[in-house]
């Protein structure tokens, strides 16, 4: 499955939600709904942008995840990691 | 016997079937391996509430290939109904389907069982399908299982039943059993035996037989179980055990009298655990142990056997019945003659109910041995084949099947056939996306067919003709080939023909700007109405909306292509669904409604069997749509699209396409390498006289700096984008609700018009855009530049106002438009206007998904 690196802008730091375990589980259930799954992030001191990757089929997958749990979406990109060893002969970059 | 670990799942199913009390029908999908326990979990349930509810029961049987609505059947006879009737009587199954609903209201509350879909036909899948989306409404719980193994992502019933809601439908994959509870068991039979588990896999089937056996060793797989219970009963009840186990399904009495002599060995095979007596009917005591006894039967045995039944089969009076099961055993013993003989009846009556997924494999199971039949009896069977290739969208089968018949054809002389042929491949190739081939063929339909006396398939030949014409826009051909289709068509007395021919003559009059098309469509439309000639009824609704959609009169347009997909549905047309698909998403994309447009696009997109003419629009879709929104994946859509409509010849994809690819290499400022593209493309569109088809790509290619002259003929907004006047341009997509057009008209104005573009393309969430015109605006020096939607998650990010929020959760309460209206002071026409934003901002259809939805807002204060 692609993997999607998402720039978020927010105008007000993002709190984080007041119930918890309940909450995460709710986030995750929207996003899995939408075939998309959360891995992690980058935040910004300031809290306002966030940088996340996530793996989903379709960028719009990513989309209606994000829009189910209330998150803004500037930018998508499709990505994929790498490391050093993309240095050694035998690497496929 | 009470079930372990699945107490959790009858809890729910409990839950279900109260909802359904009342009021609120729900869906439950139970799957799982075979032997998992979905029989008894479905047994164990329906027993819990036997004394609060009515049960319907049918089932699906391991056929070679199944029978057309078997568990129909089935159910009919416990409701005591009479649609089977209807059915064999030629009602359409749409109507059936509906009268089976109005007698499940009657009867309610109910609990249907359809059980093993996984060797379901296409109607029973139809059937399915048909009461899965509409049980809400009744007091009906629908239960289907099947084996989660046998049924991809992609079976045609995951992708029907993902659209609805949880709310109604659950599904319950039942899990093997875990060690603990294996243990328990264990205990409970006073066996100690760690190794049930591993052998077992925690299958519950293999298990309790296991356990209830009480055998010295414990057999190490089902077949061994199955060896050892047959080793115990006598020669003759073995005997009886093996033949039962080539017969599918259940074996009813009269057929158990024909192959026994006495019932003792029935009763013997029970004792041993390998039979169960239901209803009459003697079958396995579970499906693993039947396929245990079938595959221990040595080559010969089983051909044997199979012949045996088969011969019973075809002694009996009626055969209608049999067709399916005569099939099934004639190719389990490579019966030629009876293959041949009733393969066409099965295809033909498969065909009769909707199931052509199965005619066609009837038709294909007897081309195998066709060598042996003679050149007539071939071509019979192949023509029939083409057509259920047609219908079911199989378009590169269908045009090999129609080189076969060419090639039959070459040393058995019959002109009718051959120009039928022609004339049929012509509209395979053009489906295709090959319409110059297309256009050869015809023509060559035409050649053979005009020495002859002229006939149906002559005028047909003349109008499809005509028909691929009008899709070239070539008006004046399109209209002599038409004339002359509906000159003879009167003359025979061929209303079908007349209505397709009148039809192409009103659209391309249309295409050109001709008003007086629409009497000739209407005429079309009607006479097809009258008659009953559905697809060309379908048709008409399709070429109103296209005419309707290219001048962007986009309600219109939906309305008309609504009404196509609603006839389709109606009268059960098969082909016409894909095609108004893409046109129907046109029309969303250019009303700005973007997530819907992409959604059915993307539907068509997943599936497999698209013929290449219904790819094309679907795929520029959705890639001009993540152009707009930068989003990854865009060009290789657009290309995909760009070589597919190449050979299309259809003016309308043709310039949506280049479109969409023009528009996609603007917003990254490269549209300079694209202007050949858009060259050769104009020149072809020139040649058509549809204003708005030469208006779009003239004005991409204006924008490109590239447009040398203004054309005679150009649709209004674009002449005065061309000419300057973006104000003008602008106002006029604004009342054609058109507001990324409108945006872009105001992109080329003054500040305050690129101000207003850009707040646009940001409620459109089209950012590549928005990019663009705000790096104009920086370069021309302006100040004050917005900075796009401010997300916060106070704020919902769909951008409704707080006026529609409020009204969002006054929807949410269940309250009607007049009630809201009443509550807040304003007209209920002004609640209806927003709560059609509402829902188009939000993606939603319906109240009861905006109720779920604001309950599940989590950030809500």
């Amino acid at each position: 499955m692609p993997r999607y690196l998402i720039e978020r802008t927010f105008a007000d730091k993002p709190k984080l939600p007041a119930n918890g375990e309940k909450d995460r589980v709710s986030f995750i259930n929207n996003n899995s709904e939408c075939y998309a799954t959360w891995l992690y992030s980058f935040i910004s001191d300031d809290r306002k942008k966030s940088y996340c990757i996530y793996e989903a089929p379709t960028p719009e997958a990513v989309r209606k995840a994000a829009a189910r749990n209330n998150l803004p979406v500037d930018k998508i990109t499709e990505v994929r990691m790498v490391d050093p060893y993309i240095y050694q002969s035998d690497s496929d970059y | 016997m009470k079930l372990l670990e699945r107490d959790e799942f009858l809890r729910q199913l409990n839950n279900q079937f109260h909802s359904a009390v009342d009021g609120e029908g729900q869906v439950a999908v139970i799957c799982g391996d075979a032997g998992i326990g979905k029989t008894s979990l479905v047994e164990s349930f329906t027993k819990q509430i036997e004394d609060n509810s009515k049960l319907f029961w049918g089932a699906c049987d391991d056929l070679f290939t199944p029978r057309p609505l078997a568990p129909l059947y089935d159910i009919a006879v416990s409701m005591k109904s009479r649609i089977i009737e209807k059915l064999e009587q030629g009602v359409s199954r749409p109507s059936v389907f509906s009268a089976l609903l109005n007698e499940l209201h009657e009867k309610e509350p109910n609990i249907i069982v359809i059980e093993d879909v996984h060797w379901a036909d296409e109607s029973t899948l139809d059937l399915i399908k048909f009461l899965a989306k509409r049980i809400n409404k009744y007091k009906s719980l629908l239960i289907i299982t099947y084996r989660s193994d046998e049924i991809g992502l992609m079976h045609p019933l995951r992708l029907a039943l993902s659209n609805i809601s949880s709310r109604y439908l659950k599904r319950y994959e039942l899990p093997p059993l875990s060690e603990n509870a294996v243990k328990m068991l264990a205990k409970s039979f006073g066996k100690t035996d760690d190794s049930i588990f591993t052998k077992t896999g925690g299958n519950p089937f293999f298990i309790t037989e296991l356990l209830m056996n009480n055998p010295q060793n414990i057999p190490a797989t089902i077949k061994d179980l199955a060896a050892f219970r047959l080793n115990r009963v006598s020669v003759e009840s073995r005997t009886a055990v093996e033949i039962f186990s080539v017969i599918p399904g259940v074996v009813e009495k009269w057929l158990v009298n024909l192959l026994i002599n006495n019932y003792k060995v029935v009763d013997e095979a029970i004792e041993s655990g390998i039979l169960k007596v239901e209803n009459d009917s003697v079958s396995f005591r579970h499906e693993l142990l039947k396929i245990a006894v079938e595959e221990s039967l040595s080559e010969a045995k089983r051909f044997k056997k199979n012949n045996t039944v088969l011969n019973i089969l075809l002694e009996q009076k009626n055969i209608d019945p049999f067709l399916a099961r005569i099939i099934h055993h004639a190719s389990r013993t490579a019966n030629k003659e009876v293959i041949f003989k009733y393969a066409p009846l099965a295809a033909k009556q498969a065909s009769k109910y909707g199931a052509h997924e199965q005619a066609l494999k009837h038709y294909k199971t007897a081309l195998q041995y066709a060598e042996h039949l003679s050149k007539k009896e071939q071509l019979e069977i192949l023509k029939g084949y083409v057509y259920e290739c047609y219908l079911t969208a199989r378009i590169d089968e269908g045009i090999q099947a129609c080189e076969s018949i060419k090639k039959i054809l070459l040393d058995h002389q019959d002109p009718v056939s051959e120009g039928e042929n022609y004339r049929r491949l012509s509209r395979l190739l053009w489906y295709a996306g090959k319409d110059n081939e297309g256009e050869e063929y015809v023509i060559k339909a035409i050649d053979t067919l005009k020495d002859l006396a002229p006939g149906r398939e002559l005028a047909m030949s003349y109008s499809n003709l005509s028909q691929i014409y009008m899709l070239r826009e070539v008006t004046d051909e399109s209209l002599k080939w038409g004339r002359k289709a509906i000159e003879l068509s009167r003359s025979l007395n061929e209303p079908e023909v007349e209505a397709h021919a009148l039809n192409n003559i009103g659209s391309s009059k249309l295409f050109s700007s001709d008003e007086t098309g629409t009497e000739e469509l209407k005429k079309s439309l009607g006479l097809s109405l009258q008659n009953d000639f559905h697809e060309h009824a379908c048709r008409a609704y399709v070429n109103l909306g296209t005419v309707n959609m290219y001048k962007r009169n986009l309600a219109e347009a939906n309305n008309y292509f609504t009404r196509a997909i609603d006839y389709s549905n109606e009268k059960d047309i098969s082909l016409a669904d894909l095609c108004v698909t893409g046109e129907a998403a046109q029309t969303k994309l250019h009303m700005g409604k973007w997530d819907e447009a992409f959604d059915i696009s993307y539907t068509i997109y997943e599936r497999s069997n698209v013929p290449v003419m219904d790819k094309i629009l679907p795929l520029s879709i959705m890639g001009i749509i993540r152009a707009r929104r930068n989003d990854p994946g865009a060009f290789q859509l657009l290309n995909e699209a760009n070589e597919l409509v190449l050979d299309g010849g259809e003016i309308l994809k043709l310039v949506k396409v280049k479109a969409a690819l023009a528009e996609a290499y603007w917003l990254i400022n490269k549209l300079e390498e694209n202007i050949n593209n858009l060259t050769e493309c104009y020149d072809i569109v020139l040649q058509s006289n549809n204003p708005w088809a030469i208006g779009e790509i003239a004005f991409w290619l204006w924008k490109g700096n590239s447009l040398n002259e203004i054309p005679d003929r150009i649709a209004e907004p674009f002449l005065l984008q061309i000419k300057g006047d973006w104000q003008a341009a602008a106002k006029i997509w604004e009342e054609l609700k058109c507001p990324y057009e409108q945006a872009l008209a105001l992109s080329e104005g003054n500040e305050k018009a690129m101000k207003k573009a850009v707040e646009i393309f940001d409620n459109l969430g089209a950012s590549a855009a928005s990019q663009l015109i705000k790096q104009k605006m920086r370069k021309s020096g302006i100040k004050n530049i917005p900075k796009g939607p401010r997300q916060s998650t106070k704020e919902n990010p769909s951008g409704l106002t707080g006026r529609q929020m409020e009204i969002l959760e006054l929807v949410a309460t269940g309250l009607s438009n007049s009630e809201i209206g009443s509550k807040l002071y304003i007209s209920t026409r002004t609640v209806e206007n927003h709560v059609s934003t509402i829902f188009s901002k939000l993606n939603i259809h319906s109240r009861v998904e905006a109720s779920a939805l604001v309950h599940s807002n989590q950030t809500r204060k």
